[in-house]
């Protein structure tokens, strides 16, 4: 009887060891590991990725097994996770990850990473990756949890070839802004180019208006304040008055509400419509590129300032980056790869093959994004997230409360104070369900 | 009991057995839980789930965004729906003689086979302020901006009319068919024209056809999707006044800019929208009973 029960511990001891082996991640003699994409064959950042991780391979013997999903990786990779075996790395929109993957406690908090040295360099990864671009996405006990590789941020287009005055001297301040649209307006143009249908680019001026007044952080308040006081800040008011100079002013393209995405960015950038304007994500000189008139020069100044506003150094920067799921069984080797990829020649190709920024103030933007990367360094640490993050902590309020106001806002249905009104209501009313 | 029907007896369940495995596995179990998921909040794969009663239920009652959404559903079904069945009796009546009606017949169903994908981003460009429909309807002062807020959902309905119309054209159409010439023949010869001929012959005669292709408008009607969803939601989710039931199910859960992971309330919406088709279905089979004509 005695003998039996040592002999069955045992083996109970050598069944738990040998299950503590296979999913140990802390020996850091991973000799593969998985890595699933956001990225389609045949884009441009999956070349570079892939050349990278060839490179990878051969260097460090540690075999990639690499899947392409596309944009909806991160729903597979939820899956996954669910069932105890996701990949050892994934990557997309940072936002996106802390929806998806962040809420559910679902990814491993990465600060060694951050004080890894990258491969090939002296630098640690922290020295190279401004701090401002991850505060957004950290764990429960305050890692971050992304380690970005692009820079995405909304900033104001338009052709330096055809309005060379707006490169050499942009308007800075919201009057000076709106003298430039008044003289625009004069040789009979509408100058601001917008798909009204897609309500998240509506959504860019008012949003931006907002930080400009009110600060980074007021919007995800506001939207998560169930009293619905926080819309009482002057600061709302004063940007939908300002949003509203635009709508009421004759400055918007005609029919930008009756046209379907990307009618009025190729319009603008053909030249097919009166427009010079487009604020847009930094997505648009290769969105809109194909369509461009012969000797489009894509250049790009801030969104204006406002008087006494409190965000007049703000930026708009969202990330792409990577991200380890939780439970990963070859996490060390995913940690490696990061630290490899991150090194200034392979990370330039980013840069240099697929016309994106890096979030390396070492390596050169692309020339249509030299602006943007100016305007990003002074702002510091200032940077905020589309919608000012206010739709991955509040997705619900984002899309039955702030999309359809600001539609009905672009469409003339509310004033700038009816505009606040509606979305101190609406906020209440969502609050309460 | 004789041996045939022992024997009878003893297959019974090994034939039924596989089939009604699989029902369960793939139909009643998900049903289940379903209604079991939609009395929780839940974010999905990998988060707990946290028992709320009836909370969803109870919020579906507050929620404006829902109300619209189900009121545009009911739209859907009641607007379209009279359209549909008023132009597919028309269609019955006229093409009944014609002698190229295979061909008509074939060019109304030909939208309902094309990916409904491709017709959405097709009205898109055609619909555009200075698109080819305007283009052609500006001479008589009948174009407008199609796609704005404020026609939106009119050019929805329009064009659900356009892609369904066909399929239930065919519906009806085979159900015509079977009916014997004599009686055509008869009700011509007693002077009935052709529309007494459709309401005396036509109508009673394909009771159950009209029956079944009202219960399959009902359901599919309900079920619309990827029509609305390609039409306006290819760059960013539907605006408001395009929502339906299913659209709104897709936003509170996995879809659009803004995913909202309430899985649970969306499961919901789900059994909401079974316990109203099965209320209409069986309201509907109620109201059109008849006593079957036989021939």
């Amino acid at each position: 009887m005695r003998v039996r029960n040592i002999v069955a511990i045992a083996a109970v001891a050598a069944l738990a060891l040998s299950g503590c082996g296979s999913s140990d991640s802390g020996s850091g003699g991973d000799k593969e590991l998985t890595y699933w994409s956001m990225w389609k064959p045949g884009e441009d950042q999956q070349k570079v990725l892939q050349s990278a991780i060839e490179g990878f391979e051969k260097s460090t013997g540690i075999k990639v097994k690499v899947q392409w999903s596309g944009r909806d990786v991160l729903k597979q990779v939820a899956a996954r996770l669910n069932a105890g075996d996701p990949p050892d790395l994934t990557d997309q929109d940072a936002g996106a990850i802390s929806g998806n993957l962040g809420k559910v406690d679902g990814v491993t908090g990465l600060s060694d990473v951050y004080s890894m040295t990258i491969e090939g360099e002296s630098k640690k990864v922290s020295e190279v990756i401004p701090e401002g671009l991850v505060k957004a996405y950290k764990t429960k006990d305050g890692q971050p949890f992304v380690v970005p590789y692009e820079v995405i941020g909304s900033t104001m287009w338009f052709n330096a070839a055809a309005n060379p005055e707006l490169a050499t001297n942009p308007p800075k301040t919201w009057a000076e802004f709106i003298t430039v649209l008044d003289g625009l307006k004069a040789k009979g143009r509408t100058p601001i180019a917008l798909d009204g249908d897609i309500k998240f680019y509506d959504a860019y001026w008012t949003t931006w208006s907002i930080i400009r007044h009110g600060g980074i952080g007021l919007l995800p308040k506001a939207a998560t304040d169930k009293t619905g006081a926080t819309f009482d800040d002057p600061a709302f008011l004063k940007a939908a008055k300002d949003v509203e100079q635009l709508i009421k002013g004759g400055y918007l393209v005609k029919d930008f509400n009756g046209t379907k995405w990307p009618a009025q960015q190729n319009a603008w950038a053909g030249g097919k419509t009166p427009t010079d304007l487009l604020l847009m994500g930094t997505w648009a000189p290769s969105e809109t590129g194909p369509q461009a008139a012969s000797g489009f020069k894509h250049r790009s100044f801030p969104f204006p300032t406002v008087e006494g506003g409190k965000g007049n150094k703000a930026a708009e920067a969202g990330v792409i980056g990577f991200a380890i799921p939780k439970k990963a069984k070859n996490a060390d080797a995913a940690k490696k790869f990061i630290a490899y990829f991150l090194n200034k020649e392979r990370l330039a190709k980013i840069a240099t093959d697929a016309k994106n920024l890096t979030p390396r103030s070492d390596v050169a933007a692309p020339a249509e994004l030299a602006d943007y990367q100016k305007e990003v360094s002074a702002a510091g640490s200032d940077l905020f997230l589309p919608y000012d993050d206010a739709s991955a902590i509040a997705p619900e309020w984002a899309t039955n409360v702030w999309e359809p106001a600001n539609a009905d806002f672009f469409n003339g249905k509310l004033d700038a104070a009816g505009f606040v009104k509606r979305l101190k209501d609406e906020t209440i009313k969502l609050g309460k369900q | 009991m004789t041996a045939l029907s022992r024997a009878r007896r003893r297959l019974y369940w090994p034939f039924v057995a596989p089939a009604t495995l699989i029902y369960v596995a793939f139909f009643v179990g998900p049903a289940i839980a379903s209604i079991w998921i939609s009395l929780h909040k839940w974010r999905g794969a990998g988060d707990e789930m946290d028992f709320t009663g009836a909370a969803n239920y109870k919020r579906l009652l507050e929620d404006d965004a829902f109300k619209d959404s189900f009121a545009n559903s009911l739209k859907i079904l009641v607007i379209c729906g009279v359209f549909i069945f008023a132009l597919a009796f028309l269609m019955t009546i006229v093409l009944r003689e014609m002698k190229s009606r295979k061909t008509v017949r074939a060019l109304l169903f030909f939208p309902y086979i094309v990916s409904p994908v491709a017709i959405g981003v097709g009205l898109g460009l055609l619909l555009d302020p200075s698109g080819v429909v305007n283009g052609v309807l500006e001479p008589v002062g009948l174009n407008r901006s199609w796609l704005a807020p404020d026609h939106i959902f009119a050019t929805i309905l329009i064009g659900i009319i356009w892609v369904t119309t066909g399929f239930y054209v065919t519906l009806l159409m085979a159900g015509q068919e079977r009916i014997p010439a004599y009686f055509y023949e008869d009700a011509t010869l007693a002077g009935a024209n052709r529309w007494r001929q459709f309401w005396h012959v036509t109508l009673p005669m394909s009771w159950d056809i009209v029956t079944v292709a009202a219960v399959l408008w009902v359901i599919n009607s309900l079920k619309i999707f990827e029509f609305i969803y390609a039409f306006t939601g290819t760059g960013d989710s539907p605006p408001s006044e395009a929502r339906t039931i299913p659209i709104y199910q897709f936003l509170m859960t996995t879809g659009g800019r803004n995913p909202a992971y309430a899985l649970g309330y969306g499961c919901a919406m789900g059994v909401v929208m079974i316990a109203l088709v099965t209320v209409l279905v069986v309201g509907l089979r109620r109201v059109m009973r008849r006593e079957a004509v036989h021939f």
